[in-house]
């Protein structure tokens, strides 16, 4: 059962990971759309 | 209450559901209106056009569509009666709503500039009727198949004597990549399901307050736990793929039912049986399939999927072979994620209507089945009996088993 645990654990680190990384790299749907710098505020 | 009892129970209860549940409401084929005579309008909808929309017919609407006023022809806003572009606010609007208005737009997003979609509205009919009705009508009746299963067959059980030993049937790492695919696909699917019927089922139940935060920890937890989905699926595809290649024992197998429906019978089967076989190709072609329309929800607008593939199915002449028109080829960015959405959702429902069927024969449908993927032992008896060749090709020794079929896990 340790096999099962650990990989309920590796799991929950990887989507906690995977969430930071996104933000980090920039990606996010929200900031793609509603960011500063997607907003046209020069024309 | 006896667990037969309750499976008796739940049965009966699924299909007296099924029978008496209403199914959404069936559209007619859509009958064409008659040409309209639109002379005494100037070229506008006339009370005939507005009829035939309020029966459902369908309209030629490009009287409407190509309305779109002609600024070339407007006399300038010095001349007397002169317009600002000779397109009134009628004609911005059908121009909005057909796309073909030329607008800027501050925000840059990804289709920012489509303002109005039609199409919009046919996802949101689909995803909020038929989807949620056949899909959940799936998922009961799967259930309802497994509790009349199990109250006429009950648990399988070892036939022969338990010997007391055990053998190792999966190493630590393919039971690790096996809870990892399986822990974030249970998330995954009760995520979905809420998100698909909260507002229906849940809503009501515990009110919008109590549903904000549970929608808001569930769409992190899709969109996060998607990753070790995958890695997951990779890893148990790499690690199993030699052993899911179909073989001739395969053929036996499925010829005696797998041993499911009769007590006693042990078809020969290698390290996975044909039943298995189908429940990893499932999981395997379904995981891709969900993986790939999943990472197109959750970088909007990047991935195009649809489009080529409808190009690819009409040059097939698939559509026209059963009768269908060509599928559009043009499609507005939202509308391919309108149908990366539903496509998403029909994959889910068939994957969780297929792993309720896993998840029971691994646990609660066979003796010593759940013990392949907890320990990772399993009892020597049960191996010969569900597994003969695997066990001879591990320990060298013959499995005494009668092999007349064995069900799959």
């Amino acid at each position: 059962m340790k096999s099962m645990f650990m990989a309920f654990l590796a799991t929950i680190v990887l989507a906690v990971v995977a969430d930071f990384g996104l933000d980090q790299i920039g990606f996010s749907a929200a900031e793609r759309t509603i960011s500063p710098e997607n907003v046209r505020l020069d024309e | 209450m006896p667990p037969r009892l309750l499976a008796l129970l739940f049965a009966l209860l699924t299909a007296l559901a099924l029978t008496a549940a209403p199914s959404p409401a069936q559209e007619a084929p859509t009958p064409e209106a008659p040409s309209s005579d639109r002379s005494a309008t100037g070229g506008a909808q006339t009370l005939q056009d507005i009829l035939a929309r309020q029966a459902q017919q369908k309209i030629d609407d490009s009287f409407r569509s190509d309305a779109l006023g002609n600024p070339d022809a407007a006399a300038p806003i010095t001349d007397p009666l002169g317009t600002l572009g000779g397109v009134s606010d009628a004609e911005l609007w059908r121009a909005l709503r057909y796309d073909r208005a030329d607008i800027t737009t501050q925000a840059r997003g990804p289709a920012a500039q489509v303002l109005m979609q039609d199409g919009g509205m046919t996802w949101l009919n689909v995803r909020a009727q038929d989807l949620r009705f056949y899909g959940g009508w799936l998922l009961v009746g799967m259930l309802g198949i497994l509790a009349l299963f199990y109250l006429l067959r009950g648990r399988i059980m070892i036939d022969g004597p338990k010997t007391g030993q055990t053998i190792l049937r999966f190493s630590a790492i393919e039971r690790f990549a096996h809870w990892m695919l399986g822990g974030s696909f249970i998330v995954l699917a009760i995520t979905g399901l809420a998100l698909l019927f909260g507002r229906v089922a849940l809503i009501p139940l515990i009110g919008h307050e109590a549903f904000a935060p549970i929608a808001i920890a569930g769409k992190w937890a899709h969109n996060n736990l998607a990753w070790p989905f995958m890695l997951a699926l990779i890893m148990v595809t790499v690690f199993w793929i030699a052993h899911n290649i179909p073989n001739k024992h395969d053929l036996k197998w499925i010829a005696v039912g797998g041993g499911l429906f009769s007590k006693g019978v042990h078809p020969p089967a290698k390290k996975f049986n044909a039943g298995q076989k189908l429940i990893f190709w499932s999981v395997v072609v379904l995981g891709v399939s969900i993986s790939v329309s999943g990472v197109a929800l959750l970088f909007p607008f990047e991935l195009h999927l649809f489009a080529p593939t409808f190009a690819k199915l009409n040059a097939l002449g698939l559509p026209q072979a059963l009768g269908f028109d060509p599928l559009p080829t043009v499609l507005a960015p939202h509308e391919e994620m309108q149908l990366s959405q539903l496509w998403h959702a029909i994959i889910a429902f068939v994957f969780m209507a297929v792993i309720i069927g896993h998840i029971y024969i691994g646990s609660v449908g066979m003796e010593g089945a759940f013990d392949a993927m907890g320990s990772g032992q399993v009892e020597v008896q049960w191996a010969k009996e569900h597994h003969g060749l695997w066990y001879e090709e591990v320990t060298g020794q013959k499995a005494h088993g009668d092999r007349n079929g064995t069900p799959a896990e």
